[in-house]
């Protein structure tokens, strides 16, 4: 009832994502997913699987910056779901000495967002497939994925290795949560090094 | 899920406090259950030149937030996006700035008689009285039965006549068979506030 309450007067709930990434080669990938079960909770279950798609939407704004939201659907383009997940997120904000940290809002929608954005102005940007597992430790969130591109005949993949993120959403400013995000980030360091996208970049002189 | 069927009463604005409480006690005689107050929210947003969308939130839905696409025309079907209560706060997000055309606002008491829900509330806009809504749920297990026991109890108990000229063209136009889902309640109080807005303009311009 009191966020019915915040929603009735207006009000948007701040919410931001502490998130790290990095990557891991195809190979070596299933042994790294054995050291994550070990590392997570619930390790005798075995990971959670998916396959879902990601569609990019844009809205170009004449009047300010242009805004981007992602619309997630379970399964692989011709599989109808029965629902959508839709996330908006911020510029990323590079100054926290410990992680990235963007502003994230969520929700879950009936299955016809696609006409409820077209009605908005927003347009579809591109398509991606993403396969990965999820594995969970106490509130953070880590996802290990490789990305597709959809094409007529069999997806197409990016790159030749996996996706690694770790993340949590929590209220703006809390250094608890990058600590944790951190932490957790420090023991994957012998296996996969877990940085922020502007430190990658520097080095790789992009 | 009970049906719901929502009548807007016809009477002048200066008129409706007096009404509300006449109709109020015709139920409190019957001895219902009282229940929390109820609110209902609808918010206008104008996404592009030719669409807006209206976002309504209903208490009695309170962890969802609908999002209704305006038809182009009459002709079109009325489209509703259902999410969580997330999306209230995204969609400030992402229309904030936008023009914000009207906001309305319906609080009244809510009781339990039986097999019914009534409730009674006016509708206001900037705290100026527009109309009076009663919006009566059944447990009926088809709209057909349920149309003839609201009307009745209506006529009955509520000593209201011709209420069948209250309901909104969408209730009389929808299939008996068809499933009853909490969409079809919204788009009745979105047909019931479009046309008390057509109705303050046309006091203005006269």
């Amino acid at each position: 009832m009191e966020i019915f309450q915040s929603a009735i007067q207006g009000k948007v709930i701040k919410m931001n994502e502490y998130f790290l990434v990095g990557s891991v080669l195809d190979p070596v990938k299933d042994g790294f997913l054995e050291i994550l079960r070990g590392l997570c909770d619930n390790p005798e279950n075995k990971p959670v699987e998916f396959l879902e798609t990601e569609y990019i939407y844009l809205k170009t704004n004449p009047n300010g910056p242009n805004v981007t939201l992602r619309a997630r659907k379970v399964g692989s383009p011709p599989d109808t779901a029965q629902h959508c997940h839709l996330k908006y997120v911020g510029s990323i904000d590079y100054k926290t000495d410990k992680v990235m940290v963007r502003t994230y809002n969520d929700c879950l929608t009936s299955s016809n967002l696609d006409e409820y954005l077209t009605a908005l102005g927003f347009n579809l940007e591109s398509e991606l497939i993403i396969k990965g597992n999820l594995f969970h430790k106490g509130h953070l969130k880590i996802v290990v994925s490789k990305i597709f591109q959809p094409s007529a005949t069999e997806p197409q993949a990016l790159s030749n290795s996996h996706l690694v993120e770790i993340s949590c959403t929590g209220p703006p400013g809390q250094t608890a949560i990058a600590d944790s995000v951190k932490q957790f980030a420090d023991l994957l360091k012998p296996f996969v090094r877990m940085d922020k996208i502007s430190q990658i970049n520097e080095e790789l002189n992009i | 899920m009970p049906i719901t069927y929502l009548f807007k009463l016809p009477i002048t604005i200066d008129q409706i406090p007096q009404f509300r409480e006449t109709l109020e006690k015709r139920i409190q005689s019957l001895k219902p259950r009282q229940l929390n107050q109820f609110q209902v929210q609808a918010v206008m947003f104008q996404a592009t030149s030719q669409a807006s969308i209206q976002q309504f939130l209903h208490s009695d839905f309170s962890s969802t937030c609908f999002s209704l696409i305006e038809p182009q025309s009459s002709s079109h079907e009325t489209k509703v996006l259902t999410a969580d209560i997330g999306l209230a706060s995204l969609q400030r997000r992402i229309l904030d700035g936008e023009k914000k055309a009207l906001q309305l606002d319906l609080i009244g008491s809510a009781f339990k008689l039986g097999d019914f829900y009534i409730k009674i509330g006016a509708v206001t806009q900037n705290s100026s009285n527009r109309g009076l809504l009663i919006e009566i749920s059944y447990c009926a297990s088809n709209n057909n039965d349920a149309y003839g026991v609201i009307i009745e109890f209506v006529d009955s108990h509520l000593g209201l006549s011709n209420s069948h000229e209250m309901l909104t063209s969408f209730v009389k136009k929808k299939q008996p068979h068809t499933n009853y889902t909490p969409e079809d309640t919204i788009i009745q109080y979105y047909e019931h506030f479009n046309s008390m807005r057509s109705q303050t303009a046309q006091i203005r311009s006269h």
